[in-house]
């Protein structure tokens, strides 16, 4: 009977501290992403887009932006006899149009990326390669050359910043441009809370890339209407070729 | 106000004072030239981060603009031989449609990239090399007294276009010869133009400077007049078979190619025909200079989309 007095009390004091961890994980599962989404509209030009939350202060997080997974058709450079010309033609599936890894300040992280799982050399293993006696392996290291020189895919070290740490939580945030050739569709942004090297939660999020407006309707009537698009451009063209040449008619005259 | 613009269909911003500028460039060329300008103004866009595909078919569209343009300039000054031109274009249609069979089948032998790019390097350097001399030649030759003229022995060439049967005359060109001949090279350079994947508009020219013996002004305003109706055909198919015209792309392209064919139409008033030569033999020339060290230089990627060079 007076056992139980004492182990109601610890009892009660672990479930206080269970709450107060899981409260914290659900803050860091909150990811503040400014803004929800990003509209496509004729003036854009890239956006920085904004993420933040709060973890416990001896955590670590990691957050990666990756999305819509797409086939992508390249030509193989190779080398016949002393030139240089396309050697083939290759398929690749499941590649993410963009792969953004957002790492905190403080750390080298590069070195630990294998063990979380995490990283631009992890998304081999997702690959696959058309036709198959083509090398992933040779393949792979060229296509993320290829991206990262149209700031597609990227692994920013001390891009996630610390401050405020009150309370026995941490305040973090990241700026991450994404570039105007950013493809509409849905984005996956995933936070990893790390303790002692571990990936200790991980929460994921959507983030929609869309195009309103004009732009829009433009890239509707390409692709639904071909004809009549293509039809109506080269009317357009043939007008405005007209109406220049007019134009410079009449300065002829003066 | 963004200087910025977002093209909806190749995925990308554009600077837009860079895009009339590099449309006013290559308008000039056209307008100067009587070429296209694709072959010049699709690796451009390229450079500037447009997907290959969406980069050619959009080029198309503003050329349908710079030489619709640069055609009616031709037009007013009387340099558009029609009949020639329609001739030329129904011999490019039917060469055209023999030179995609073709590719087809060279891309079944393997190594049809290398055929192609090493002819056009073979071309470019011949055509470029053998017009620059002729043009330096007539230069001098006008700067020197006129010499007695030397008869010369009729070639196999003069011969055989003299054998041909339906000889018409070709007013705007000053020429009579039979329809056959530019049916021919018509066809000849439509085959080249489907095997390369260029418009054809600097094979065109030096094809009927050479072998149709046309005056160069009525050339470059007959090659414009062709080269219009091929883009039109080629932008509807784009847009129509695979959306890859951007048409904003092409929009912004075209305000300053057509423009820039004005300029290059009054530019060339200026310049007489051997000048003219020597600068598109020029040009040529650089592309071939350019293509050469593409072939053996080590590319800085190995990987490149599909539909670019």
């Amino acid at each position: 009977m007076y056992l139980k007095k004492p182990f109601l009390v610890l009892l009660s004091i672990g479930m206080i501290h269970v709450g107060v961890s899981l409260a914290s994980f659900a803050q860091a599962s909150a990811l503040k992403i400014n803004p929800q989404h990003l509209d496509i509209t004729t003036f854009f030009s890239g956006y920085r887009i904004s993420l933040s939350g709060s973890i416990p202060s001896n955590r670590d997080v990691v957050i990666e932006i990756k999305g819509p997974e797409e086939k992508s058709v390249f030509n193989m450079k190779g080398r016949v006899g002393p030139f240089w010309m396309n050697r083939g033609k290759l398929e690749l599936e499941k590649a993410p149009f963009l792969y953004i890894l957002l790492l905190p300040e403080g750390k080298k992280w590069y070195a630990t990326l294998s063990s979380l799982g995490v990283g631009i050399e992890q998304l081999e293993q997702q690959l696959i390669i058309r036709p198959e006696n083509v090398s992933l392996h040779v393949v792979f290291p060229r296509f993320v050359k290829l991206k990262r020189s149209e700031h597609l895919y990227g692994e920013l070290e001390g891009a996630i910043r610390y401050s405020r740490s009150t309370e026995g939580m941490k305040h973090f945030e990241a700026k991450v441009f994404l570039p105007s050739s950013t493809l509409p569709g849905e984005y996956r942004i995933l936070n990893r809370v790390l303790h002692n090297g571990k990936v200790e939660e991980t929460n994921l999020h959507s983030f929609t890339v869309k195009e309103v407006g004009f732009i829009k309707r433009v890239h509707e009537l390409a692709y639904d209407r071909g004809l009549l698009y293509g039809i109506l451009c080269v009317l357009i063209a043939l007008f405005v070729g007209a109406v220049i040449g007019l134009v410079f008619k009449g300065g002829e005259a003066h | 106000m963004s200087w910025f613009i977002y093209l909806p269909i190749a995925h990308h911003s554009v600077l837009l004072p860079v895009i009339v500028g590099l449309g006013f460039l290559v308008g000039l060329l056209s307008g100067l030239f009587g070429v296209g300008g694709g072959f010049l103004m699709t690796p451009l866009l390229i450079m500037i981060g447009i997907p290959p595909t969406v980069a050619a078919a959009s080029d198309s569209n503003q050329i349908v603009a710079a030489s619709a343009s640069g055609t009616y300039a031709h037009y007013r000054l009387g340099n558009v031989d029609f009949k020639m031109g329609l001739i030329l274009l129904i011999g490019g249609v039917i060469g055209g449609t023999g030179g995609v069979q073709i590719i087809k089948l060279l891309r079944q032998l393997g190594n049809a990239d290398f055929l192609i790019q090493v002819t056009y390097v073979i071309m470019l350097g011949g055509v470029g090399s053998y017009m620059f001399l002729e043009s330096l030649q007539g230069l001098r030759s006008t700067k020197a007294k006129v010499a007695p003229p030397v008869s010369k022995k009729e070639s196999a060439y003069a011969r055989l276009m003299r054998c041909l049967p339906f000889k018409t005359n070709f007013v705007k060109s000053g020429i009579v010869i039979s329809p056959i001949v530019p049916l021919v090279l018509g066809g000849f350079v439509g085959v080249l133009a489907a095997i390369m994947g260029v418009g054809g508009g600097f094979i065109m020219v030096p094809v009927m400077v050479y072998l149709l013996r046309m005056p160069m002004h009525v050339v470059v305003g007959t090659s414009l007049f062709q080269i219009l109706f091929t883009c039109v055909n080629v932008t509807i198919m784009q847009s129509y078979s695979n959306h890859t015209v951007d048409f904003v792309l092409a929009l912004l392209l075209l305000v300053g190619s057509a423009i820039g064919a004005q300029v290059g139409t009054k530019l060339g008033r200026r310049l007489k025909g051997d000048q003219l030569k020597i600068l598109l033999a020029s040009l040529v020339l650089i592309v071939m200079v350019k293509m050469l060290i593409g072939l053996l230089v080590e590319p800085h990627f190995l990987l490149s989309y599909y539909g670019g060079d």
